[in-house]
């Protein structure tokens, strides 16, 4: 993982020129040549080139600094990164060999702008919170750290115009280098941070900004006790949830978009827990939504129950995702399918089971894993016997495995395909008898009290989710549907040309069930679904069907059908190593 | 794509200045100006690669300073730098633009190249040569007098993943096999033995090479994108559809392909329906001879083989591995059983395919063993 920042670094252009304000970590021990040497070798990833080979190369492109931050002297760094003033408030990244350094440098005062009246003589003119990372970081990484560096500079510079906060710790700071560099040799330059630390509160931040991204991958801290700075890096926050699951902030915008009302939150840790770890002053509605979080529940059903519009519970959705509270599943359900994921840790050794044979005494991971080797659903697991204490626990082992992504649910996906390699051959006859039979069909009325009593599964739109598109289309389609059933008979006919192509029209009018009027209304008004793009538990939901009436007309329609299982886009995001182990 | 090159150096009495650009004023006075500190550094990163992305500019520079009394401030600064987007990656022109920055020191050590004026003036046409040959085809060949300098752009790669013996190394598409004076010896003994269906171990048998040789040659194939791993094709190989299967019928382009890439015969391509329909059909727990039994590929002019390696190759299928755990039940019996070698090459993390390449046992007598041995569970994924 090259997520771990190697250093922070403050720098201060001002009228007296550049300056390195703070540096952190700094190196105690003076770095030696050997040692430098010693780190050099290290690096190439060739080991077959010869010692003797790559001594000759590092001897001739040597170069004074080597792939340490500690390496470069604080005089170099200071005349990089207090830049020149047309560089000031954008992104400023630059690459040294092996180390990559981002930064948002920040204008205390904009050209033209007075200088804020009786200010001292010593002014700061432009400031930079720098981030050192390795190289290989990825863009995502980088960017997140250009954030990170945005809102410090961001703080930073409304609190130097506020109480010139900036200017008061950036003079503790010199002075503080000025006393020690006067008394001790050049060579020890790195001992006025020390002090520095114990004498600067913006040193010990920007320390502590350093070791929380170190360590848990989030920041929160308020600057000069007063503005808020509080970020995170998904990639960190992930890593340490699952080492080898790598979640981009992309990622979680990909799930995002693949997010539907029906979906269900999963908290990862304990309610409580988590609640505790949000900041005094979060959003009363996030505690809220984290405390009627049940994977039983949707979406829409959570925002009623919360009293939020769905596009708000989306949104703390999004911010739960973002910093590794939660992970979307499909809720949980009877004739939900689940099967061991492919990124699964099926070590006997792993820590993972030694946490789930402490948690759910005298189970076994690996015999509950062999279980879900063949895709089971809910039902088919339930044993009729059990009591209800087995049942809950099964249920929570479920969910335990769920929270640590060793499960995975596959979902029905349609998708219709005619041979059109061979087109049967036509009997004219037959079509047209078809199409009047149909015609006469289609003027009965279809009886919409049946579609109206929902499944278990479908949750009936409420009033309080007006605010989500997908359920505004779930609220009008049955009405439309009932103007199919009363109106013209075209009206089928121009859903199957808008859905369908010319071939795949007539090798529906083809099938034996097209005749019967009901079954072939359910398909005009389906087929639309009928791409691989839906799910059944989607187009349940979008439609308001019952599942067995759908795989009835899946079934009937089965010549011109084809049915695919594998995993919600939504839900994979956090399941993304699985695709790239499958050589194995 | 790099979009201009530019020579700039440290003038005595004018400072930090662009001398030569190709095309002129690509970057302009002001933003060379703005970040001059970055392409005429401070003593201490010379001869260091820098990259600085600011202002909508990615420039990468490898800045060289030259001590010579001759010179008037005692040494001579130059660095040539590379300009690309600022959103381009820019890691493998860097041995490039270092390698130009020191044949320009040997040809100034040797030749006074840079300091005599009627030489430095073929530097426009030189960057101007260099510019559009790397553009056009990533290879340059300068030559400067009599001194000749090979310039080529590697692409940077991940790191290819570790080659193991059940593996199956197979051409992409974009390969042709009869351009094979380009690679080394040991790889060019190696290449005609990768057909896409031996896995590691039989191609260093069949090449008669050292298998670390050839794992280190396909390991070097896979950085350069020539082969791509896949799983030994076996009628009891369990796919799984992934959620890229939803693309086949929708992208025309990957049909088609998919149609002829599965054929048994050119002039008979098979049915799409057909061969969606057993891509379908591969599940958990439907193997490939289920398959075969369900559909009869042969009947329906679709190569299985081939129909699967397709897949696998375009991300539609995954192989769903058998992985052995070996369990003991200590609760029971007291005494500790011997564990046998079997026993430890179950651990959870060895599929069947490594574990029959270790041990050289058939899929077959493998399967036996451990349906017989109560102490190993088996899981899918």
């Amino acid at each position: 993982m090259d997520v771990n920042p190697l250093a922070v670094i403050l720098v201060e252009n001002g009228s007296k020129g550049d300056r390195l304000l703070f540096r952190y970590p700094y190196d105690t021990a003076t770095p030696n040549f050997a040692k430098r040497i010693r780190a050099k070798q290290l690096q190439t990833p060739y080991p077959q080139i010869s010692a003797e080979e790559m001594h000759k190369t590092n001897a001739a492109y040597s170069s004074t600094i080597s792939g340490s931050v500690h390496s470069f002297p604080s005089k170099v760094l200071s005349n990089l990164f207090a830049v020149k003033s047309e560089l000031c408030g954008k992104k400023f990244e630059i690459k040294i060999n092996d180390i990559r350094f981002v930064g948002h440098p920040l204008l205390v005062y904009h050209q033209g702008e007075g200088k804020a009246a009786g200010s001292s003589q010593e002014s700061i003119l432009s400031f930079n919170v720098i981030f050192a990372l390795k190289a290989s970081a990825s863009h995502a990484v980088v960017d997140c750290y250009h954030e990170v560096s945005k809102r410090i500079a961001a703080a930073l510079w409304h609190e130097e115009r506020r109480v010139a906060y900036l200017s008061e710790e950036a003079k503790v700071m010199t002075s503080t280098q000025d006393d020690v560099s006067s008394e001790l040799p050049d060579d020890l330059l790195d001992v006025p941070y020390h002090l520095i630390l114990q004498r600067s509160q913006l040193a010990r931040d920007l320390r502590r900004v350093y070791e929380d991204l170190q360590i848990s991958g989030k920041i929160h801290l308020r600057i000069n006790r007063w503005i808020l700075i509080s970020c995170c890096l998904p990639q960190k926050i992930y890593h340490l949830l699952d080492p080898g699951l790598i979640i981009e902030p992309a990622d979680i915008h990909a799930c995002m978009e693949a997010l539907r009302p029906y979906h269900a939150i999963l908290l990862l840790g304990d309610k409580e827990k988590i609640i505790n770890n949000l900041p005094l002053d979060s959003s009363p509605a996030l505690k809220r939504l984290i405390n009627l979080a049940n994977p039983l529940k949707s979406l829409q059903t959570l925002a009623a129950d919360a009293d939020l519009t769905l596009s708000h519970v989306f949104q703390l959705v999004g911010h739960m995702l973002y910093f590794g509270h939660a992970t979307i599943i499909y809720p949980l359900c009877d004739s939900n399918v689940y099967v061991l994921a492919g990124s699964a840790n099926t070590s006997p050794q792993s820590k993972l089971a030694d946490v789930f044979s402490e948690m759910f005494n005298c189970a076994c991971l690996i015999q509950i894993m062999s279980e879900f080797s063949v895709p089971v659903s809910l039902s088919q697991r339930r044993n009729p016997l059990a009591t209800p204490e087995q049942e809950s626990q099964e249920i929570k082992i479920i969910i335990w495995m769920l929270q640590h992504h060793l499960l995975i649910q596959l979902h029905t996906y349609v998708q219709i395909v005619v041979d059109d390699m061979h087109p049967r051959s036509f009997n004219k006859g037959s079509f047209r008898s078809a199409k009047t039979t149909r015609v006469t069909f289609a003027s009965r009325q279809s009886t919409p009290d049946e579609l109206n009593t929902g499944s278990s599964l479908t949750r009936m739109p409420s009033d309080s989710d007006m605010a989500s598109v997908i359920s505004d289309e779930a609220l009008s389609s049955p009405p439309s549907h009932k103007s199919i059933g009363s109106k013209a008979p075209w009206s089928i006919e121009n859903i199957l040309s808008t859905s369908l192509s010319n071939t795949e029209r007539e090798a529906v009018l083809q099938v034996d069930a097209a005749t019967n009027s009901e079954d072939f209304e359910l398909f005009a008004r389906l087929c639309k679904y009928f791409r691989g793009k839906h799910h059944l538990e989607e187009i349940m939901y979008l439609e308001n069907v019952r599942r067995s009436n759908l795989l009835h007309l899946i079934d009937k329609f089965r010549t011109i059908l084809i049915t695919f299982e594998h995993e919600d886009s939504a839900c994979s995001v956090f399941y993304k190593n699985s695709t790239t182990i499958n050589i194995s | 794509m790099i979009k201009a090159i530019f020579f700039s150096e440290f003038h005595p009495t004018l400072g930090p200045k662009i001398s030569y650009q190709v095309p002129e004023d690509y970057v302009s006075k002001e933003i060379f100006d703005a970040v001059s500190v970055y392409i005429i550094p401070k003593e201490q990163l010379d001869s260091c690669i820098i990259t600085v992305n600011v202002l909508g500019h990615k420039i990468t520079g490898y800045p060289v300073r030259i001590s010579d009394e001759k010179y008037p401030r005692n040494f001579l600064i130059f660095n040539l730098c590379f300009v690309c987007d600022s959103d381009a990656r820019t890691v493998q022109y860097e041995l490039v633009v270092r390698k130009l920055a020191e044949h320009l020191v040997t040809l100034e050590v040797e030749q006074n190249f840079l300091s005599t004026e009627s030489n430095r003036a073929k530097l426009p046409k030189i960057l101007g040569q260099i510019l559009s040959d790397i553009n056009r085809c990533g290879l340059c060949t300068v030559t400067v007098g009599t001194s000749t300098l090979h310039l080529k752009v590697i692409q940077v790669a991940a790191e290819p993943p570790p080659v193991f013996d059940h593996h199956v190394p197979v051409f992409t598409s974009e390969f042709s096999p009869l351009k094979q004076d380009y690679w080394d010896l040991t790889t060019k003994q190696v290449l005609p033995y990768i057909d896409g269906r031996s896995h590691v171990a039989r191609v260093a048998i069949e090449a008669d090479v050292d298998i670390g040789l050839v794992k280190s040659c396909i390991q070097n194939l896979l950085y350069y994108g020539v082969v791509q791993l896949i799983p030994i094709f076996q009628y009891s190989n369990m796919y799984a559809a992934t959620p890229k299967l939803r693309e086949l019928p929708m992208n025309s382009d990957l049909n088609k392909e998919c149609i002829t890439f599965v054929a048994k015969s050119e002039r008979h391509p098979p049915s799409f329906r057909d061969v969606f329909q057993m891509y379908c059909g591969m599940t958990y727990g439907t193997t490939i001879r289920d398959l075969c039994l369900r559909f009869n590929p042969h009947a329906l002019r679709i190569d299985e083989h081939r129909l699967v390696q397709f897949g696998v190759l375009q991300g539609i299928i995954r192989r769903i591995c058998k992985y052995p755990v070996y369990k003991p039940e200590t609760q029971r019996g007291s005494h500790k059983k011997q564990m046998t070698s079997l026993h430890r090459l179950c651990t959870g993390v060895a599929s069947y395919d490594e574990i029959c390449c270790r041990t050289g046992l058939s899929y077959h007598e493998l399967d036996e063993k451990i349906e017989a041995d109560a102490d190993i569970c088996v899981l899918w994924k």
